[in-house]
């Protein structure tokens, strides 16, 4: 009696300890192999440098970026204005490290807030029969119509707002979402386990929430950092169209805005923000397609 | 009586590449098809006879996947493996032909079955397609099925299991291969069609004259049907005897489990099945001994640290152990292990 | 195992259970609704700590009537009666306290388990739904069944991928055993494994049944894994219970033209017993146009007049021994 009590304890300490072990293990592993993807290392290079330039880019950089000064007009890049000037004499590198901080900050909440209620969308529908009809019907009525121009006539209902961007930009990548989560959700209604939590009489909602959505992540984190980018480039054409950031809040979108008229004689006013716009989109969707590997090895060959 | 020899395998070993290295699936098996003769080769999932039967096809990607040694004799002198791709396409389907697990998966779905037998006949023969079809029909009635000339006509997906299955058969037979190789053709099927293919099997082989490797992991299929068996562990064979001496004086301790594990129809129900402790181990760490050693109840030192070969106990019966006549000794008390 | 006769305690009875499937028509407005018949009128009766097992060839229903009774899916007609209670009248908490007592263990060990969760949360997750014990004494628990059914302390922290097809299935029979059912439908449970493996399972069920005085309904299409686990055996044929009967009166004295066809097509392990197998012709039809009559008539041997026309009644020709058969009448 004492021995087999003895005995168990012994294997208990045992089995604490595995688990510690393999923990340490698997956080080896996971790390090896998050950084042997290309597309995870280089695409959150960028995006690291990025979010640094919004993030600490206002508080370096030595000017306002709303002061104008009109002696300063479109001044070329130099030692005084690094990457130049624009139409309002204000410097470009200011503007553009603020710019960064409203693009990205957009991007990223468009983002969060479609998966979440795509995510609410899409697991409803496949769970729900009923309701699949209505939402999907609303998803496509929504996903019919192109998304930049469903955002301009958002927006110009709403007021050109930083906040009505955002609100305008989820409602168009919301149906992408739904669709993404719902298909993988459905697959997964069907799998031997779900039933067999189904059999144990555990509740819809604790289903739902704990067995089937853990599931769907996978896929939504890459979609997400497709949306990110997505919602940069839109915001981008929203702002370049007029109809996005109003002025004189700097964007990538209305800085390239307000340097399409001098062009031929400031190339620096829209090319600079041209190239964080395509770089941002490039790291994002490196880092897309490198998640998308990092998740499920089988598509990357 | 000497047969001749159909098919002979010297020494074959199917090296894979994978990721996690190289891992050998066949290693070192040897085995022969007489003329007309029913060879079942059993074992277990992992244990290599799926790949046996397709290497001697070589059916695997030879350029990044698969590495062959050894040789594979077909009528005596034709060594399968040194052949040239366009001789070994004409060997497949006119000389050896295949039926596998999962009909379904093996008939492309948007052709007609007619014109799926036709095209096999008109890949060996030439022959009109009218011709080709009215084999195709012959071929059908051959294999059971009933109205033919309308089937000929059906979609895969209109058939069922059996039917299907039968197909594939015909297709098989086409061009009159003298070499069959049945890779677990029932095992997708109920028990009442499964019997219905294997009467037709058991046919064909008699009509034919035409040798068949028939792979399955179910020692009651191939007690009723094969004439010799080899019995397949871990990539290797570990016996090797004719039908009636497998079942009635197995020596090698797995293929004794094997026999003893499954429920008989007539055995004792108040009895707990026999049971073979363990799993298999995987093919990327094989022991260095006998590969059997960790599950075997008589293993000793001597198994752990050396593999046995494969030797002659008998008339027609090789095993792979080596304390076979010791545990026959032994057999007359027996010991079940629980577990 | 086989208790007294007079004891003998009811634990479930099935009456007349039917499930029909819908079936879209073709055409543009629908056309007549059509049915498949998966469960068409079958009843059975479960007797406490005994052993049921239900045969047949695949889409007989064996499987439906299975995941019927655990309201997988929800039954056309009939009745399941477990305690004195219609469970398909059961909804939420009543039928969550009877899904405590029936569990199941499902065919696929490998898509069974849900590959995101490890071993430990998805042994826990019944505990944690049906409420059973204190949180901190669900790892212990867990641990304790892991032991009984043969698995290691240190697979609690295991994903389902990294086990074998033997270990996952002890897996799925440690889920369902952990919040201490009455009664555990196995579907198909040994089917998808190795023969060594099999018989490791079939002897585990058995002595779990043993020490906690389970009752079993098990569902397989192998006859001798079949006879050798149970204690009575009903066996299906397109949607119908053809015969029921103590299984050594099943095996060894078949009435069922169907029963006996399907014995005689069992490979046995024998070279010298070379079988005269009754050979069914034909297949077998489809469950959305099933035959008049009696269902087994297009393939029967014996078939008559009247078996095409009168659907033959469940009626007891033996102690405990029914079929559905003209013959018998």
């Amino acid at each position: 009696m004492h021995v087999a009590q003895e005995q168990d304890k012994l294997l208990k300490d045992e089995f604490i300890l595995a688990k510690k072990r393999l923990k340490r293990h698997q956080k080896k592993l996971l790390f090896r192999r998050l950084i042997r993807n290309r597309g995870i290392l280089f695409g959150g290079i960028i995006m690291v440098l990025l979010t640094l330039l919004a993030v600490f880019g206002p508080i370096f950089v030595p000017y306002d970026p709303y002061e104008m000064v009109v002696t300063d007009r479109l001044m070329a890049p130099g030692a005084q204005h690094f990457l130049g000037t624009d139409n309002f004499g204000r410097d470009l590198l200011t503007r553009m490290a603020y710019g960064a901080r409203v693009s990205l900050s957009v991007g990223l909440s468009v983002s969060l807030l479609a998966c979440f209620f795509g995510m609410l969308i899409g697991l409803l529908a496949s769970y729900f029969k009923a309701l699949d009809n209505v939402l999907m019907r609303i998803c496509d009525g929504l996903m019919a119509i192109p998304g930049v121009l469903l955002a301009i006539a958002l927006v110009a209902a709403l007021g050109p707002k930083m906040e009505n961007v955002i609100l305008a930009l989820t409602i168009v990548f919301v149906p992408n979402v739904a669709r993404v989560v719902r298909s993988a959700a459905i697959v997964i209604r069907e799998e031997t386990y779900i039933e067999a939590i189904r059999a144990q009489g555990a509740k819809t909602w604790r289903i739902i929430v704990l067995h089937i959505a853990p599931n769907t992540v996978a896929p939504l984190i890459v979609q997400a950092s497709f949306i990110f980018a997505d919602a940069i480039i839109t915001e981008a054409a929203l702002s370049f169209l007029g109809a996005g950031i109003p002025a004189p809040d700097p964007s990538w979108g209305n800085i390239l805005h307000d340097g399409k008229v001098f062009i031929f004689n400031a190339w620096w006013m829209t090319v600079f923000p041209g190239i964080l716009i395509v770089l941002s989109v490039f790291g994002l969707n490196l880092l897309g397609d490198g998640i998308r590997d990092y998740i499920d090895p089988h598509t990357s060959k | 009586m000497s047969r001749e020899k159909l098919l002979e395998v010297k020494n074959l070993k199917t090296h894979f590449n994978t990721e996690n290295g190289r891992v050998t699936a066949v290693d070192d098996v040897s085995f022969h098809v007489d003329k007309g003769e029913i060879l079942g080769i059993v074992g277990e999932s992992g244990c290599g006879k799926s790949v046996t039967s397709q290497s001697i096809l070589r059916l695997f990607d030879e350029k990044y996947l698969v590495k062959y040694e050894g040789e594979v004799l077909f009528k005596g002198d034709i060594d399968l493996l040194k052949l040239s791709k366009s001789e070994m396409r004409h060997a497949r389907g006119n000389e050896i032909s295949m039926i596998f697990q999962d009909p379904l998966s093996s008939l492309n779905p948007v052709l007609t079955i007619g014109f799926q037998i036709a095209e096999a006949l008109m890949l060996h023969e030439k022959i009109t397609k009218e011709a080709a079809f009215e084999q195709a029909i012959e071929m059908l009635k051959l294999t059971g099925i009933p109205s033919p000339e309308k089937r000929v006509h059906d979609y895969p997906h209109q058939l069922s299991g059996g039917m299907r299955q039968r197909v594939m058969i015909a297709m098989s037979l086409a061009c009159k291969p003298r070499l069959l190789i049945a890779d677990e053709p029932t095992t997708a099927l109920d028990v009442t069609i499964q019997s219905q293919i294997l009467d037709l099997i058991e046919d064909i082989n008699k009509r034919f004259d035409m040798g068949v490797i028939f792979i399955t992991h179910d020692l009651g299929v191939v007690a009723g049907l094969c004439d010799r068996v080899v019995v397949m562990y871990l990539g290797q064979i570990v016996e090797e005897a004719d039908i009636l001496n497998l079942f009635e004086n197995p020596m090698h301790p797995y293929t004794k489990g094997l026999i003893k594990s499954i429920p008989h129809m007539d055995g004792d129900r108040k009895e707990e099945l026999h049971v073979i402790s363990g799993t298999v181990p995987s093919l990327e760490n094989v022991p260095v001994g006998c590969r059997f050693a960790e599950r075997c109840q008589f293993a000793d030192e001597l198994c752990q640290s050396k593999m046995p070969d494969l030797r002659v106990v008998g008339e027609g019966q090789k095993v792979r152990c080596w304390h076979a006549e010791k545990i026959a000794e032994q057999e007359e008390a027996p010991v079940y292990v629980t577990s | 195992m086989l208790q007294a006769e007079t004891e003998k305690k009811v634990l479930l009875e099935v009456q007349g259970l039917k499930k029909y499937f819908p079936v879209k028509g073709l055409g543009m407005f629908g056309g007549t609704q059509q049915y498949v018949k998966a469960v068409d009128d079958v009843s059975f009766t479960l007797y406490e700590g005994e052993t049921f097992g239900l045969v047949g060839e695949s889409g007989c229903g064996k499987s439906t009537t299975g995941r019927t009774i655990m309201r997988l899916t929800e039954p056309t007609e009939g009745k399941a009666v477990y305690r004195n209670v219609d469970i398909f009248g059961q909804s939420g908490k009543q039928l969550r306290k009877t899904r405590e007592e029936i569990q199941m263990v499902f065919q696929d060990p490998y898509s069974s388990l849900n590959p995101r969760k490890r071993i430990g949360s998805t042994l826990q997750e019944p505990l944690i739904v049906h409420k059973l014990g204190q949180r901190k004494d669900h790892t212990e628990r867990v641990m304790d069944i892991m032991q009984k059914v043969g698995l290691q302390l240190d697979h609690f922290y295991r994903f389902p991928h990294e086990f074998s097809g033997g270990q996952r299935q002890r897996i799925g029979l440690a889920r369902a055993l952990i919040a201490n059912p009455k009664l555990i439908i196995c579907d198909e449970p040994v089917s998808a494994l190795d023969v060594s493996i099999q018989s490791q399972i079939v002897n585990l069920l058995q002595r779990m049944q043993k020490e906690f005085n389970l009752t079993y309904l098990f569902i397989a299409h192998d006859i001798s894994v079949v006879r050798h686990i149970s204690d009575r055996i009903g066996v299906m044929y397109l949607g119908k219970m053809v015969e029921t009967a103590p299984t050594d009166n099943l095996i060894g004295k078949p009435l069922h033209p169907y029963t006996q066809a399907l014995l005689s097509a069992v490979p046995m392990p024998n070279p010298r017993i070379k079988r005269e197998r009754i050979t069914l012709k034909g297949e077998i039809p489809s469950p959305l146009n099933p035959p008049s009559g009696c269902v087994f008539h297009t393939r029967c041997p014996f078939v008559m007049d009247k078996c095409k026309t009168v659907q033959p009644l469940n009626k007891e020709v033996g102690q405990d021994h029914f079929v559905a058969c003209h013959l018998y009448d």
